[in-house]
């Protein structure tokens, strides 16, 4: 329609600002074409080899033209290749796209493109002008709620977090020794469905764990604690968000979690910690931590989510976790950087 | 390992580089929503503290902050120590008197209707047809011109942004000797492509030949474009008719927007008008073979989501239809934008 950048590719410093600013605000473009490929299973079915367009389009049920155009324009960004024309073949970005691989984000490339997530996204001004959450101003409930009421929106979502999550498990196990604790409690009140309690469990085989999860993820967590032969070292404990906490714990990990709450909800849940945590024991808070001013860093957009999303969740820079760890009775000992956008907090009782 | 750039997303993991690239929306609605409220406005003379902001554009400061510190670690704004907030030089593009003003553009591209009209991508794939009839009951021309805020909009945008494509046609093609130009258009601008033309060929003169909803709007466009009686309008339909008297014919960013029959009915009308020493001239971005990231793959998926049939053309597909047309290419001047002037005679 337009002469402009392509959505992916260059960068601010090497082109000129106008075309850096319209390729940022481009790149939505971009987003989508990923989304509607992964929607229409294509990186699935292309897992036996390459395949022409008019097979593959047969095989998703679409359009083999408007295919050949999705997947060559998402050729020029190295998601999919055309191998020869017409006929296309998988490469290590369309693979992550598949759904049954390990480190898949096809769950998340699918809420993405989720009419709920997509209209939310479209409502920012919303909370631009109010502060509150668009979510709850196009549906008329809270996304816990709506999730609840659309159990198929909720296990996507929840599978897409579990996703990411396990991308950042392994980072986080690299950069953080686990080896000194006898028994982790995982407050998990977010989905995810205690991906970091199995890759504690299968890293040491001497740790004990304690998942906790609300009512509704509890069983599908424990069904997949079960599944990886975890439940004799595992005890899942279905709960709301501010019951008392499992005690006997010398390690609590919160991963993901405080982000979604305001400061005084936070504090209470951390007080719930406080209250169960053994005097030399760990709290660990696994975050996208908010770098200072002008730092790029995945948190600061993610954050944008929280705002339309939740009612008063955010991310935090460290500073911010200090206060609110010390508000709750715990000292902020150390930030730990791993090689993901998740940073380790680790605190222990004042 | 969070900026955005080919160099990072090579060397960065699979799933980290997808991330980045799946995220994108992120950064896209943050900037649409910076440009909403005409944040560039209120910077314009100097960083200002976010509460100030926050009243100024009616904001909550809060969200506000969040916004900004966002759009600051991509180089949009820039937060400083004292918390104020300015504008990063590709901040200034926000503005709308900035020369380089990108600010329509933005606007223009993450209006509700195009987001949500790019939500609905996956039904285009499925079915091969325009989202946009879908949603809207008609095709995206006839909706603009029974919605002439839409046709005012969507016709700024493209003026604002067509200026460094047509800086590099201006360099790329050799003008001299035209006298008459038509640029024939369909919600195609306000001439700036022609302005710019007559600014370097004095002798030359030029009439933008489009539609009733444009032509009624372009007056005071064209007047600021200072060029008095060298440069008018006439109103017209280029699917029906084109106007007769151009020594060039000018389509600039037209054809692609339809069909291969409407292609060869608009190059048809223009053969019409022509006299045999007229000259036509399409301004188009041929597609290149293989998998190179080419920004006319991805303008090609808006004309799958908003265009009746429009399509992004190779060299040789482009050939063929103004052959069909009755013209003979003469000659195919690359530029150095992505955009190419495919010059054809009268057959």
């Amino acid at each position: 329609m337009v002469t402009t950048q392509p959505p992916g590719g260059g960068t601010a410093e090497a082109n000129p600002p106008q075309a850096a600013l319209i390729q940022m605000a481009n790149r939505y473009r971009l987003s989508q074409c990923i989304h509607a490929a992964a929607r229409l299973g294509i990186a699935d079915l292309l897992a036996d080899g390459p395949r022409p367009v008019a097979d593959l389009a047969h095989a998703a049920g679409c359009h083999a033209g408007a295919l050949y155009r999705l997947l060559r324009a998402l050729a020029g960004l190295a998601i999919f290749e055309e191998q020869q024309p017409g006929t296309f073949a998988l490469t290590p970005l369309a693979r992550t796209l598949q759904s049954k691989v390990p480190g898949s984000l096809r769950a998340s490339a699918l809420v993405v493109g989720e009419e709920w997530h997509w209209r939310m996204w479209g409502e920012l001004l919303f909370s631009l002008k109010t502060g509150r959450p668009a979510f709850t101003q196009l549906f008329g409930r809270d996304f816990a709620t709506y999730a609840a009421e659309h159990p198929e929106a909720g296990a996507l979502f929840n599978e897409a977090m579990e996703s990411v999550f396990t991308l950042s498990d392994r980072a986080i196990l690299d950069a953080y020794d686990f080896s000194r604790f006898q028994v982790v409690v995982d407050v998990g009140v977010a989905g995810g469905y205690g991906s970091l309690m199995r890759a504690l469990l299968t890293r040491y085989p001497d740790l004990v764990g304690v998942l906790t999860d609300l009512p509704e993820a509890a069983p599908e967590a424990e069904r997949r604690i079960a599944s990886a032969g975890l439940s004799g070292r595992c005890r899942v404990v279905a709960g709301g968000f501010f019951d008392p906490l499992p005690t006997g714990g010398d390690c609590y990990v919160y991963k993901n979690v405080i982000h979604d709450f305001d400061d005084d909800q936070a504090g209470l849940l951390l007080g719930r910690c406080r209250e169960a945590i053994a005097p030399d024991g760990r709290v660990l808070l696994v975050e996208m931590v908010v770098g200072g001013p002008n730092q790029p860093g995945m948190g600061k957009l993610v954050d944008i989510e929280a705002l339309i999303m939740t009612e008063g969740g955010r991310e935090r820079t460290e500073d911010e976790y200090r206060q609110l760890l010390a508000s709750s009775g715990f000292t902020l000992l150390g930030h730990i950087a791993t090689r993901s956008p998740i940073s380790i907090l680790e605190a222990a009782p004042a | 390992m969070t900026t955005f750039s080919p160099a990072n997303l090579r060397n960065a993991p699979p799933q980290v580089a997808m991330m980045m690239m799946l995220g994108g929306y992120r950064v896209a609605r943050a900037v649409w929503g910076a440009a909403s409220i005409d944040l560039a406005a209120h910077l314009a003379d100097g960083p200002r503290p976010i509460a100030e902001l926050a009243k100024l554009t009616d904001t909550d400061s809060d969200a506000l902050y969040r916004l900004m510190r966002a759009l600051a670690s991509v180089g949009v704004f820039v937060e400083e120590e004292n918390g104020y907030f300015a504008l990063a030089e590709v901040g200034e593009c926000l503005s709308a008197t900035a020369p380089d003003s990108a600010l329509a553009t933005v606007a223009a591209f993450g209006d509700p209707w195009h987001w949500q009209l790019w939500g609905d991508l996956t039904e285009s794939v499925r079915t091969g047809a325009p989202a946009f009839d879908r949603r809207y009951g008609c095709d995206f021309f006839t909706y603009c011109q029974t919605h002439p805020e839409l046709a005012r909009r969507v016709n700024q945008s493209k003026t604002s942004v067509f200026g460094a494509s047509e800086a590099a046609i201006l360099d790329a093609y050799d003008f001299s000797g035209l006298t008459r130009l038509v640029e024939v258009g369909y919600l195609g601008g306000y001439g700036s492509l022609l302005a710019g033309i007559l600014r370097r060929y004095p002798a030359a003169k030029g009439v933008l030949y489009d539609l009733p909803v444009v032509v009624e709007g372009a007056a005071d466009h064209l007047a600021a474009l200072g060029l008095g009686e060298r440069l008018t309008a006439v109103a017209g339909d280029c699917l029906a008719q084109v106007m007769e008297g151009g020594d060039a014919y000018l389509l600039k960013g037209v054809l692609h927007n339809w069909d291969d029959e409407r292609v060869l009915q608009c190059l048809g009308h223009c053969r019409e008008a022509m006299d045999d020493g007229a000259r036509l001239l399409v301004c188009e971005m041929p597609m290149p073979p293989g998998n190179d990231l080419f920004v006319g793959k991805f303008i090609d998926i808006e004309s799958l989501l908003l265009t009746p049939g429009g399509r992004e053309r190779t060299a040789e597909e482009w050939r063929g239809l103004i052959e069909a047309a009755g013209f003979r290419v003469s000659q195919v001047v690359p530029t150095a934008a992505p955009i190419a002037v495919i010059e054809a005679l009268p057959a």
